[in-house]
């Protein structure tokens, strides 16, 4: 009876086949999830007490003097609409193009690199465990910056066919690595966790 | 005549709340969804000023930038006149742009596998 049903739903589905390739090609609907699909709101979402204990630089600042201008940020969560905090966003470090970003969203954090001088940002955004357990990272095409919690001086990278090397995290907890395909191991608070890095 | 101005006088109310809701939300363009082959990318058929494009996917190692020259499928190796920004190890990518005209929406698969694109990727303009 069990394979009567299947078969009646293979013949089924060969039928739609085409069809069904297709619709779901344009639309989407049935696709797998996403690897992280944050909530949509424009209400800003302060960083985790969690996230905090991880990376101590989303520590509320009481006392704001000129910090350092968040118009990229701004323009990045009035589009995203992910709860971007902008005031609760942090700079880490910075590249030769401007500022490295901490920023936190709903249910996760983003890493951004600002093109200061080019008006825009490139920012990715992962869910708040992975970050708070192994760190997380962004590539522009030619580098990949990846950034680990408080507390960890530096990670190993194993490219894809190639010996294992050490890379160095700098005061803002930010290493880089060439684009390609590695896997990156990081002894954080939690322990040793290692993760897969492709851009 | 009366039925005339309340005509034009309408029609000046819709057209003015166009405007004000093209440029208060600005137009999406959910330009490509679904599954991306390995190594393969795919530009916007339109090109406009975009201001910010945004990708999202079940697997990391996906890129999204804004380029000009070719619509439709290409290599992921394709150099990108924009500066990408690489999900190289979550689901979610994005550019925030200056709006400057006149660039093409790109995602590009960079993994040995093809990946699910989900239809929330578009770009602004």
């Amino acid at each position: 009876m069990r394979l009567t049903k299947r078969m009646a739903a293979l013949a089924a589905a060969a039928g739609l086949g085409a069809g069904v390739t297709v619709g779901i090609a344009q639309a989407g609907g049935d696709d797998p999830p996403p690897l992280w699909q944050p909530t949509i709101t424009d209400t800003p979402a302060p960083a985790t007490t969690a996230e905090i204990a991880a990376y101590s630089v989303l520590a509320p600042i009481l006392a704001r003097g000129s910090g350092p201008d968040t118009t990229q940020v701004a323009a990045f969560g009035t589009h995203a609409q992910i709860g971007v905090d902008v005031d609760g966003s942090r700079v880490v470090d910075s590249t030769d193009a401007g500022p490295i970003w901490l920023i936190p969203v709903t249910d996760g954090l983003c890493l951004g690199l600002e093109d200061t001088t080019g008006g825009a940002i490139g920012a990715a955004c992962e869910g708040s465990d992975d970050v708070i357990t192994r760190g997380m990272t962004i590539g522009d095409g030619t580098t990949i910056y990846g950034i680990v919690p408080d507390g960890v001086t530096s990670v190993t990278v194993t490219p894809m066919g190639g010996s294992l090397t050490t890379a160095t995290v700098s005061s803002g907890g930010i290493y880089t690595l060439p684009s390609g395909t590695a896997t990156v191991s990081v002894d954080g608070p939690s322990g040793t966790a290692e993760f897969g890095v492709v851009g | 005549m009366r039925k005339a101005r309340r005509a034009l006088g309408g029609a000046v109310l819709v057209v003015v709340f166009g405007v004000c809701a093209t440029a208060a939300y600005g137009t999406s363009d959910f330009w490509f969804s679904g599954s991306l082959a390995t190594n393969a990318g795919f530009a916007s058929t339109d090109a406009h000023s975009i201001t910010y494009i945004q990708g999202s996917a079940d697997h990391n190692g996906f890129c999204v930038a804004k380029d000009q020259g070719l619509a439709g499928f290409d290599v992921a190796t394709r150099a990108t006149v924009g500066t990408q920004a690489c999900a190289s190890s979550g689901g979610f990518a994005s550019r925030s742009e200056d709006g400057s005209c006149c660039y093409h929406g790109w995602i590009a698969n960079k993994n040995t596998f093809a990946i699910s694109v989900n239809s929330t990727t578009r770009y602004d303009y």
